[in-house]
């Protein structure tokens, strides 16, 4: 109990009294047997002490309900999204499906997928939708690259051992998403929603265009590159002064060392994922073959029928388009409709004579 | 005993995440209350609180040792009700809204008070706040409900200590009149009559 309570003499020294101040908002009652022998010796300073509790009640205003339980569990679910490579692996794969078929996006399902079965064709089956957060995290463990399309349509090829953290709303002001290790980027153009990917060293803002970004907690250095259009980086080194990336260019910030190189792309130093130098021109080309390029560059099944499809062609550039547009363009170029359906593409179409 | 906040703090900073777990847990509460003061949803707030403690765990290799978690919390809380607001299109100036109502059928007893006579005190009080602009009254509930310090609530609001002071003054001579009004007269509700 704080003992300055007989000093008390105004309603601000109530106000600013630590055991007054507790009394109020707990009324545990030990408090009120103090409180009851106090204002029993001090009947002189009953009015003071009603104001100040009155006072105190409408500074604190309408009391909002929550106990203890709920807030923990609220606290639980927030640390159950944290992005954390340290910690063990947990078998999830949040993975966002849509559907965009006349322009109607469809209702978000999410995946789980098992990773048991490493590097191979990995089971999906049905996880429950976590309802109280619009962030949904996306874990790759699979051993190989995974397509993630984001709620905008741009889409994300998320390098295995990474993860990648979005808001499955799409009213917000800005498209922000969360990565740690690596992920290729082909962002949707909207000019007014401009496109951030945090990393802990590195924030890359573009409005629409394709980028890599690596950045594994157990590296020395983390880069981001570009494909095509222009981006601007901001490093933890120099957080107030923003760099411009353009085609071919990459900026690489070595995290030991906290120094920051830009430089032209060179296509020799491309180990690490090929997919940023490879390039979507068709003339003529027939349908099997792109679909065959983009499974293998995408490791997204396409599912469709050989016989009826071998007669069609595509004819155009895809490289700055994320991967389901891609898709919508061959489809509207060849009379077709296409859905996604348990981490697989179909394809629904008549063929072509 | 549970660690102190610039423990879990420093903890948290080097990787932690159950540290900050820990911190979430402990001001939930108090974020809530704060953050529904800005008259908008529960769930734009428990948003709020989720994003800014989510960005926290993200950004934790950038974040600065702090004096007092309890107010950097606090400020980054409002600050990401009024990136919302913003993105929201609700408003267009930097002033926030403040919920000024009271909590239905307080229980007097309890804190060892007339009903009739704390009814009488709150309405007087609350009418006379609500003549105060939205920041002053924000100042207030920091200062003696959150019992911040002055600087604290400066960096929390994003205004200048002196500014802080004057709030609080004003709002402080405003309630004094009101107390004043109480303690001489006796005949306080002839007072109300006139005056209001």
């Amino acid at each position: 109990m704080d003992n300055h309570s007989e000093t008390l003499s105004s309603v601000e020294d109530f106000l600013k009294n630590e055991a007054f101040r507790r009394w109020v908002t707990e009324r545990q009652p030990a408090d009120r047997a103090y409180w009851q022998a106090w204002l029993a010796v001090n009947s002189d300073k009953k009015e003071i002490y009603e104001q100040a509790i009155a006072t105190f009640l409408v500074v604190e205003g309408n009391k909002i309900e929550l106990t203890d339980h709920t807030a923990k569990q609220k606290a639980e679910q927030i640390v159950d999204q944290m992005v954390d490579f340290s910690a063990p692996v947990r078998p999830l794969l949040g993975w966002a499906k849509w559907m965009a078929a006349a322009a109607i996006i469809s209702v978000l399902v999410w995946w789980r997928m098992d990773t048991d079965q490493v590097g191979s064709q990995a089971r999906v089956t049905r996880a429950t939708e976590r309802k109280e957060t619009s962030w949904k995290q996306v874990k790759n463990t699979t051993g190989i690259p995974l397509v993630v399309l984001l709620p905008d349509s741009s889409s994300v090829l998320l390098s295995s051992g990474s993860q990648l953290r979005f808001n499955k709303q799409t009213n917000q002001a800005q498209r922000e998403v969360y990565l740690d290790g690596e992920g290729f980027f082909e962002v949707t153009k909207k000019p007014d929603k401009p496109f951030i990917v945090y990393t802990p060293t590195l924030t890359t803002k573009v409005l629409g265009t394709s980028f890599q970004v690596r950045s594994f907690d157990n590296e020395t250095s983390a880069y981001v590159r570009v494909k095509t259009g222009k981006v601007s980086v901001l490093s933890a080194v120099s957080p107030k002064k923003p760099i411009l990336l353009r085609v071919n260019e990459q900026l690489r910030l070595d995290t030991k060392t906290d120094k920051v190189l830009k430089q032209s792309r060179s296509v020799a130093d491309e180990q690490s994922s090929s997919i940023i130098s490879e390039q979507f021109v068709f003339n003529y080309t027939p349908i099997p073959v792109i679909f065959g390029q983009l499974e293998d560059s995408y490791h997204m099944p396409i599912i469709y029928d050989q016989q009826s499809l071998k007669k069609c062609t595509f004819t155009g550039q895809l490289n700055d388009v994320p991967f389901l547009e891609k898709i919508r363009l061959i489809c509207l170029a060849i009379d077709s409709t296409f859905e996604v359906v348990d981490n697989q593409l179909i394809i629904h179409s008549h063929g072509c004579s | 005993m549970t660690p102190p906040d610039h423990i879990l703090w420093q903890s948290y900073r080097q990787g932690d995440k159950q540290a900050l777990g820990r911190l979430a847990e402990r001001y939930y509460r108090a974020l809530r209350h704060y953050g529904l003061k800005f008259m908008v949803t529960e769930s734009v707030v428990d948003d709020c609180i989720q994003e800014l403690f989510l960005q926290l765990w993200q950004n934790r290799l950038q974040i600065n040792d702090t004096s007092s978690v309890k107010h950097y919390l606090f400020k980054s809380l409002r600050h990401h009700v009024l990136l919302h607001l913003r993105s929201q299109k609700r408003f267009l100036v930097e002033e926030l809204d403040w919920d000024s109502s009271l909590t239905e059928g307080i229980d007097s007893e309890s804190l060892l008070i007339e009903q009739e006579t704390l009814t009488l005190l709150t309405t007087t009080i609350q009418s006379q706040l609500a003549s105060l602009p939205t920041r002053e009254r924000e100042a207030l509930y920091l200062r003696y409900y959150e019992n911040l310090s002055i600087g604290e609530i400066a960096e929390v609001m994003n205004i200048n200590r002196q500014s802080v002071s004057n709030f609080l003054q004003k709002a402080l001579s405003k309630l004094r009149n009101q107390w004043l009004v109480h303690l001489f007269g006796g005949i306080w509700i002839l007072c109300q009559k006139n005056f209001l």
